[in-house]
C-alpha cells in the first residue's frame, strides 16, 4: 500500500497543471458552497434577530383560543391575569430577562384624505422598551410616553403615505369590544423606521391608556412578549426559546408559549428552501469539478498504460491497479477540498469579522417583505465545512473509480504490445 | 530439468469474419539455465508466443506446462498469480515507473509479491543494483539516467524476485552497438552465475549470436531450433 | 330635608323639559317606536345603486341584496366590473365569491364595518336594520325645517355600550315618521357619519328612505348616494339562499 500511495501522489505532483485545473475548479466550489452557507446563515441570524428585536421576541405567550383566532385579531380570548402570568414566566426560566404585555388589534389610520387598515399595538412603553429596540427605531419625533395621553407611533412607511410627520395629527379607527366602531383623533408623536417592513408599512403603537379608551377593553392583553439574554448563535436562540417555551407553557395551565420556531415558522421554511438552492449550487460546482477528475484521471491512465502493463504483468491484481488511480483522484479531490475548505474559511472570516451592509448591497429595494437590512455578518459553521470537504473526496472517489476501472480492466497484452 | 514444456500450441485471433492463425502447432521445450533467443520477422508469431511463454496471453489449444503444472487452460488470474511467482520482464523500453526511485523500482516486484518485510525488500534491492553494477545511484529517478543504465535497472527489477524465468522483449532495440553488447554480457553473466532461465527475441545478430539456443519462427510454426 | 330638595330640583327640571317641547309633539319614545314600526324589518330585498364620489371622481355600483335578520345575508353584484361578485354574510363571517377567479376568499369581520366596495355605506348599513327603541333613549332637543318637511329634532343616547352608535342626532319627518336626516357619533365623541334622506317612498302602511345620502366623516371629500329600487320588506326568503353552495353556484 505503501508504494502504491507513492506512485499516486508522485503522479498527482508531477502533473501538476491537470491538479490545479481540478483542484482549482474545487476549491472554488467548495470554497463558494462555505462562503454562501455562511452568508444564507448569517442572514438567518440577522432575519431571525431582527424578529426577535422588533416584532416575535423570544417567545410569545396566549391562550390557545386567541392563537386558533389569530387571523381575526380579536379582542377576547385574551391572557388572563397577565400580571401573575408575567411573574410566572419570569420564574420559571433564567433565560428570560423580561416581559411585556401587548394588545394587537385591527385598526384605519385617516388623515382625513385616504385611510389604510394597520395592525395596531397596545403597548406599556416602558416595559415593551425592555423587550424590543423599537424606541431605537424612532427616526422623527420621540417614543411613546405613558405620561403624554392620546398620541402614536407609526411606522416610517404608513407616515410616508399619508404624508404625517410627527406632530401631526391622525385620526384612528377600530373596531370597539362591543363590536361598534369608534375613532378619536391622536398626535403622532414620533416615528419608527425598522428592519421589520410590516411595521414601517403598517405599524401603529399606543399605550394601555389609549387604546382602552379607544376600543373599550379595560386592561385586555392579547400577548405577553419576552426577552431573552443574547444568545451566541441561531441554533442555541433557536433552542432555547423552545426549551424555554415548553418550560414557560408547563408552569401556565390553560396559556401556550409558542418558541420561535413557531413564530418564524414561515420564514424557516422558506430558510430550508433557500438551503436547499445552496446545495444544488454545490453539486452543479461539483458535478463540474467530477468531469475535471474523470478527465484528470483517464489522462493519467492513458499516458501510463505501458507502466499499467508493466504492474500487471509482474502480477499485480486489477484491485490494486483499481485502487492506484482512485487514490490518485482522491488525492487530487482531497487537495482541492482542503484549499476549498481554507478559502471558505478566509472568506466567513471576512464576513464574520467585517460584515456586509444590507442597504449597501441591495439599496433600498424591497426584499420580498424580508426582515432584512442592518450588517449582515457571516456565521461559522463548522459542519457545512466537514460536510464541504467530505463531499469533495466522496465526489473524487466516485469519479476517479470510472476511469480507474478501465485502467484496472486493460489486457496486459494490449498494455505492453510486444514488438 | 525442463522449466517449461508447450506441446502443439495454437492461437488463433478473430478478426471480423477472418481469422488469423498466429500460432499453428508449436511445441517447445525450455531447460533451466537456458540462454535462449526466439527470432522471426514481424508477423511470425513470435510475439503470441512470448506471450504465452510469459503468461501474458492463454494459447487457443494445447498444453503450457511450466515445472509440471499445466497453464493451458489457466484463466486470466491464474496466470496472473503464476507471473507473479514465477516470471520477469524486460522491455524494449525498459518501462520504468518514473516516480519512483532507481531502488523503489527494483523493488516494486516484491511489493506486489508481498512476501517480504520493508528492509528485506530493500536489501535485495540493492543486492540486485550492486550485481547490475548501478551501487550508489539507488536514490535516482529514472529521468536522470542514460538508457543503458535504465536497463540494468530493469534487469535488476527483473531478477530481484528471483524467477524461474525471465521474458525479454527485444531488450537492446533501443541501445547503441556498445551498450547493447555490455547489456546481454550482463544478462549471460547472471544466467551463468544464477542459472536463471532467459527467453529474449531480437532483430540483432550480436544477441543471436551470444544466445545458447536460436529458435526461428515463421508463420506461426518453429522452422529452425538450433542449439550452439 | 336633603331628599326633598333632590325632588324639588326634579320636578322643577321636568316642567322645565315639557315647556320647551313643542305643544303637539309627540314623545321621544313614541317617536323612535313610529320609526321603528316604518324603517325596521325582519327581511329585506331589493336592487340598490350606489354613486359613490371620491372627490371628483365617481363610480357606480349596482347590486341585489336579499338579507334576513342581521345575520343572513347575500349580496350579488351586477355593474359590469364586478358582475357576479357575490357575497355571503352568516353571522359575523363574511365571504366573497369571484366568478373570474372561481375563487371563495374568507373576509376578516373587521371588513363589515368598512365602506362596502369602496363606498360610505358599510355592510352594515347596507343589510341590516336598526331597532332604534331597545337601543337607545331619546329626547326630542327642538324641530327643524328639511325640505320643505317640518321635522323633530331627536337626540339618541346609547343604552348599552354595544349600540351601533354611542350617540345619535336625527331630524324625524314629523308626519310620516322617517328619519330625514341624521349624525352619528363614536363613543369618543367624533361624528362618525352622516345620513340625509333624499327620496321617502310609501310601501305598503309604511314609509321608507328610498334614496339616501350616507357620508363617512373619517374621510374628507366622499359621499355616497344609495338608490334603493324594487324594494320589499318582510317577506319569506328561502333560508337555502344564504349557503356556501348558493354563494358559488
Amino acid at each position: 500500500m505503501g508504494t502504491i500511495l507513492k506512485i499516486a501522489w508522485r503522479n498527482v505532483l508531477r502533473n501538476k497543471r491537470r491538479t490545479m485545473i481540478t483542484g482549482v475548479v474545487m476549491m472554488a466550489g467548495i470554497g463558494l458552497f462555505i462562503m454562501a452557507d455562511s452568508m444564507l446563515k448569517g442572514m438567518d441570524r440577522l432575519t431571525i434577530d431582527n424578529m426577535v428585536a422588533y416584532t416575535e421576541s423570544f417567545m410569545k405567550i396566549r391562550t390557545p383560543e386567541y392563537i386558533s383566532n389569530l387571523q381575526g385579531t380579536p379582542l377576547e380570548h385574551g391572557v388572563p391575569d397577565p400580571e401573575a402570568v408575567m411573574r410566572t414566566a419570569m420564574a420559571s426560566d433564567d433565560r428570560i430577562v423580561a416581559t411585556a404585555p401587548r394588545t394587537r388589534f385591527v385598526a384605519n389610520v385617516s388623515n382625513y384624505e385616504d385611510a389604510l387598515p394597520v395592525i395596531a399595538l397596545a403597548i406599556d412603553p416602558a416595559r415593551d422598551e425592555a423587550v424590543f429596540r423599537l424606541s431605537e427605531a424612532v427616526v422623527e419625533g420621540s417614543w411613546l410616553d405613558s405620561a403624554a395621553p392620546r398620541s402614536i407611533v407609526i411606522g416610517s412607511g404608513l407616515a410616508a403615505e399619508m404624508g404625517l410627520t410627527a406632530g401631526d395629527y391622525a385620526m384612528v379607527s377600530a373596531s370597539t369590544v362591543y363590536d361598534n366602531v369608534n375613532a378619536d383623533e391622536y398626535l403622532v408623536a414620533g416615528i419608527v423606521f425598522s428592519p421589520m417592513p410590516e411595521i414601517n408599512q403598517g405599524g401603529l403603537f399606543m399605550t394601555y391608556a389609549d387604546a382602552d379608551a379607544l376600543l373599550g377593553t379595560d386592561g385586555f392583553v392579547s400577548e405577553i412578549v419576552v426577552a431573552s439574554e443574547r444568545m451566541p448563535s441561531l441554533g442555541d436562540l433557536l433552542d432555547a426559546s423552545s426549551d424555554a417555551a415548553a418550560r414557560v407553557s408547563a408552569a401556565l395551565p390553560g396559556l401556550r408559549a409558542d418558541p420561535l420556531t413557531e413564530l418564524a415558522k414561515d420564514y424557516l421554511a422558506m430558510r430550508a428552501m433557500k438551503g436547499k438552492a445552496s446545495y444544488f449550487i454545490i453539486m452543479v460546482v461539483l458535478l463540474i469539478a467530477a468531469v475535471g477528475i474523470v478527465n484528470t484521471i483517464l489522462m493519467s491512465v492513458y499516458a501510463r498504460i505501458r507502466e499499467i502493463g508493466v504492474l500487471k504483468a509482474y502480477g499485480m491484481p486489477p484491485a490494486e491497479i483499481r485502487r492506484l488511480f482512485t487514490l490518485e483522484g482522491v488525492i487530487v479531490g482531497a487537495l482541492g477540498s482542503a484549499a476549498g475548505v481554507a478559502l471558505g474559511s478566509f472568506l466567513v472570516w471576512l464576513m464574520a469579522t467585517r460584515g456586509i451592509s444590507i442597504s449597501a448591497m441591495v439599496g433600498d429595494v424591497d426584499m420580498g417583505g424580508l426582515p432584512l437590512s442592518g450588517t449582515l455578518y457571516g456565521e461559522w459553521n463548522p459542519a457545512t465545512m466537514a460536510f464541504g470537504f467530505a463531499f469533495g473526496i466522496v465526489v473524487a472517489f466516485v469519479s476517479a473509480r470510472i476511469p480507474a476501472k478501465r485502467a484496472a480492466r486493460l489486457e496486459v497484452t494490449d498494455a505492453l504490445r510486444f514488438a | 530439468m525442463s522449466v517449461l514444456e508447450l506441446h502443439d500450441l495454437t492461437k488463433v485471433y478473430r478478426k471480423g469474419e477472418s481469422e488469423v492463425r498466429a500460432l499453428d502447432g508449436v511445441s517447445l521445450r525450455v531447460d533451466a539455465g537456458e540462454f535462449l533467443a526466439v527470432v522471426g520477422p514481424s508477423g511470425s508469431g513470435k510475439t503470441t508466443l512470448l506471450n504465452i511463454i510469459g503468461c501474458l496471453d492463454a494459447p487457443s489449444s494445447g498444453r503450457v506446462v511450466y515445472g509440471g503444472a499445466d497453464l493451458g487452460a489457466a484463466s486470466q488470474k491464474e496466470l496472473s498469480a503464476y507471473r507473479k511467482d514465477r516470471i520477469s520482464f524486460i522491455f524494449q523500453s525498459y518501462n520504468l515507473i518514473p516516480v519512483l526511485t532507481v531502488a523503489e523500482n527494483v523493488e516494486l516486484p516484491l511489493v506486489i509479491e508481498k512476501r517480504h518485510g520493508k528492509s528485506a525488500m530493500r536489501a535485495k534491492a540493492l543486492e540486485m543494483l550492486a550485481a547490475v553494477g548501478l551501487q550508489g545511484m539507488e536514490n535516482r529517478f529514472p529521468r536522470e539516467l542514460s538508457g543503458g543504465q535504465e536497463q540494468r535497472v530493469a534487469i535488476a527489477r527483473a531478477l530481484v524476485k528471483e524467477p524461474s524465468v525471465v521474458l525479454a522483449d527485444e531488450p537492446t532495440a533501443n541501445l547503441d552497438s556498445h551498450t547493447a553488447e555490455e547489456t546481454v554480457e550482463l544478462m549471460r553473466r547472471i544466467n551463468a552465475e544464477r542459472g536463471t532461465t532467459f527467453v529474449f527475441s531480437t532483430h540483432d545478430r550480436m544477441v543471436m549470436e551470444k544466445a545458447g539456443r536460436v529458435v526461428t519462427v515463421r508463420d506461426g510454426r518453429i522452422v529452425s531450433d538450433e542449439k550452439r | 330635608m336633603k331628599r326633598s330638595l333632590i325632588m324639588a330640583c326634579a320636578l322643577w327640571a321636568a316642567v322645565y323639559a315639557w315647556a320647551q317641547a313643542p305643544a303637539d309633539a309627540p314623545s321621544a319614545a313614541a317617536i323612535l317606536a313610529r320609526i321603528d314600526s316604518n324603517e325596521s324589518f325582519k327581511s329585506i330585498e331589493y336592487t340598490g345603486r350606489m354613486e359613490i364620489r371620491i372627490g371628483e371622481e365617481f363610480r357606480i355600483k349596482t347590486m341585489r341584496v336579499q338579507a334576513i335578520g342581521a345575520d343572513k345575508a347575500m349580496v350579488e353584484f351586477t355593474n359590469p366590473e364586478d358582475a357576479g361578485t357575490r357575497m355571503l354574510k352568516l353571522d359575523k363571517d363574511l365571504w366573497m365569491y369571484f366568478p373570474k377567479e372561481q375563487d371563495t376568499v374568507r373576509i376578516s369581520g373587521h371588513l363589515l364595518k368598512e365602506g362596502m366596495m369602496g363606498s360610505d355605506v358599510s355592510y352594515e348599513d347596507a343589510l341590516e336594520s336598526d331597532e332604534l327603541s331597545s337601543t337607545y333613549s331619546a329626547t326630542v332637543t327642538g324641530e327643524a325645517e328639511i325640505g320643505g318637511r317640518r321635522a323633530f329634532v331627536v337626540e339618541l343616547k346609547a343604552l348599552t355600550p354595544k349600540a351601533k352608535f354611542d350617540r345619535r342626532v336625527m331630524r324625524v319627518d314629523a308626519e310620516r315618521f322617517v328619519v330625514l336626516s341624521e349624525d352619528m357619533y363614536a363613543r369618543s365623541g367624533r361624528l362618525l357619519k352622516t345620513m340625509e334622506a333624499r327620496k321617502v317612498e310609501r310601501l305598503g302602511g309604511r314609509w321608507y328612505p328610498t334614496v339616501f345620502v350616507l357620508e363617512d366623516k373619517l374621510r374628507k371629500n366622499t359621499s355616497t348616494t344609495m338608490s334603493l329600487g324594487s324594494l320589499v320588506l318582510d317577506i319569506d326568503l328561502d333560508p337555502g339562499l344564504f349557503t356556501r353552495a348558493a354563494l358559488e353556484r
